[in-house]
């Protein structure tokens, strides 16, 4: 009989801590900090049995006011128009948006939003309340953020259209895209498209006519000029048309004493078909004989 | 003999409760690893309704139900309490902040341990009393002087027996602390 009573003792004491004491007791988290003082009055929030009903968060927020008026004083901190959706939501459920007792991080105190909530109107004007990434892609792309962002996930399975790129950054492809860090896109220029298309990465085409005319003198393994396939570098020398000494005896009887890298002059097999126009000719080789009597002076 | 107790009824003690952690924490993981946690909160009522239903033994020992024999529900109540406490952890996880469900949780953890070692050192001791009372009877002892020799075992099993004194308070805390825990949740709906 004595041990019954003893039970019954405890029991009403836990009881009773736990109506006192709330909070520490049976609250699942920490309510956020402007509601702190809220801690032990459940019932500010809560109706019993019934979760919470608008109302309570209604009474000190008021729906139209939200993001004019942000604290409790109702002293007005920053007239932002840009939050003021709150009284264009559809649903006007504050809890299927706003959560508490997750600690005093505001931030961790929303639930996954649902953006069909917003009105059709609202719903395209992202830049209202998510910020423009400031990466190089999003410099460089209009704000039609749709195009590629759902409202459901920030990844989207909708490819990217390069089609909204901003003409003056066309052809900044490296801007977004790595080049590739093979053997012959190291030595390519940063012209990506004259080799791939806008949309596509694959097939591309590449023009070797674009470095050097292969003519029909000129069709043989690429390992003929790519020593072991070595596309970065390349050498005339490997076919006995081409000998050192003759071509150097060549050179020096026109007055070229740099011939080094030959298709920077020579487009193709013939020795006519030069890159620069017959002035910029004179005056490379006038440049030569000046470097080359200064040379023999010293 | 001491290396048999220790097979017998200290492995097998420890085993169980720790079979209960481990698969609870491996539980929890899985529902993490899977992003199902919202399992969690199911096992909650599966676990208690589990732990509920063990109970069957305790109403069959009071006499307050005349089917299922007192072996097979204790079997039952065995099992079922202790699949019960591993649901009723992985639905606690970690994640929690306020004193009640600590508590419950720290009162689950300490039943099952209580509950373990009422089941083997219980039995432990009527085997080693069991056989003790066998030699003496095969010395050729009579009743009574076997009940003299062996007085202060009995004693000591009597004692033993008292482990339950330990079980039923904290099992009635462990009641308590989570209808108070299920009244709260229903009360803010949460």
């Amino acid at each position: 009989m004595k041990r019954k009573y003893i039970y019954i003792s405890i029991t009403i004491i836990i009881i009773g801590i736990v109506i006192v004491f709330p909070h520490k007791m049976v609250s699942p988290g920490n309510l956020y900090q402007a509601h702190s003082d809220l801690n032990n009055d459940c019932f500010s929030c809560h109706k019993a049995f019934s979760g919470i009903p608008n109302e309570n968060c209604i009474s000190c927020h008021k729906v139209s006011e939200i993001g004019l008026k942000t604290n409790k004083n109702g002293d007005s901190i920053s007239i932002n128009s840009n939050i003021l959706f709150h009284k264009n939501l559809k649903n006007k459920d504050c809890i299927s948006c706003h959560s508490d007792h997750n600690g005093l991080n505001p931030k961790l105190s929303l639930k996954k939003f649902d953006h069909l909530f917003l009105s059709e109107s609202n719903r395209n004007q992202c830049v209202s309340c998510h910020p423009q990434p400031k990466n190089k892609l999003h410099n460089q792309v209009s704000n039609s953020c749709v195009s590629c962002h759902s409202t459901t996930s920030w990844t989207s399975a909708i490819s990217f259209n390069h089609d909204l790129i901003k003409d003056t950054s066309k052809n900044n492809c490296i801007a977004c895209h790595q080049s590739p860090k093979d053997n012959f896109h190291g030595i390519s220029t940063n012209n990506c498209a004259s080799c791939h298309e806008f949309n596509k990465w694959k097939p591309s085409t590449f023009n070797h006519d674009n470095s050097f005319i292969l003519d029909e003198n000129h069709k043989t393994d690429c390992k003929t000029c790519h020593v072991n396939n070595n596309l970065k570098t390349y050498t005339c020398y490997g076919c006995h048309e081409h000998s050192i000494n003759n071509i150097r005896g060549e050179h020096i009887e026109e007055g070229i004493y740099n011939f080094d890298n030959c298709v920077s002059c020579h487009r193709s097999g013939n020795e006519h078909d030069i890159r620069m126009n017959e002035n910029a000719v004179r005056k490379y080789i006038s440049k030569e004989l000046k470097n080359n009597r200064e040379d023999d002076d010293d | 003999m001491k290396n048999g107790i220790i097979l017998k009824d200290v492995i097998p003690f420890i085993l169980w409760f720790s079979t209960m952690i481990f698969s609870a924490i491996i539980l929890d993981f899985v529902l993490h690893y899977f992003n199902i946690v919202f399992i969690g909160r199911h096992l909650g009522y599966l676990g208690t309704f589990t732990i509920l239903i063990s109970f069957l033994y305790s109403l069959k020992k009071r006499k307050l139900i005349r089917s299922g024999t007192p072996k097979g529900l204790l079997d039952f109540h065995e099992y079922l309490a202790l699949s019960g406490s591993i649901m009723i952890l992985v639905h606690a996880g970690i994640h929690i902040h306020s004193i009640l469900p600590w508590m419950a949780v720290l009162v689950l953890i300490i039943n099952v341990a209580s509950g373990l070692v009422g089941k083997y050192i219980l039995q432990q001791s009527n085997r080693t009393m069991k056989n003790k009372k066998a030699k003496l009877k095969e010395s050729g002892l009579s009743d009574e002087e076997i009940s003299k020799k062996i007085f202060w075992d009995e004693v000591a099993i009597d004692n033993m027996k008292k482990w339950r004194k330990i079980h039923l308070p904290i099992t009635y805390f462990l009641g308590l602390f989570s209808l108070i825990h299920i009244i709260s949740i229903l009360l803010f709906n949460q």
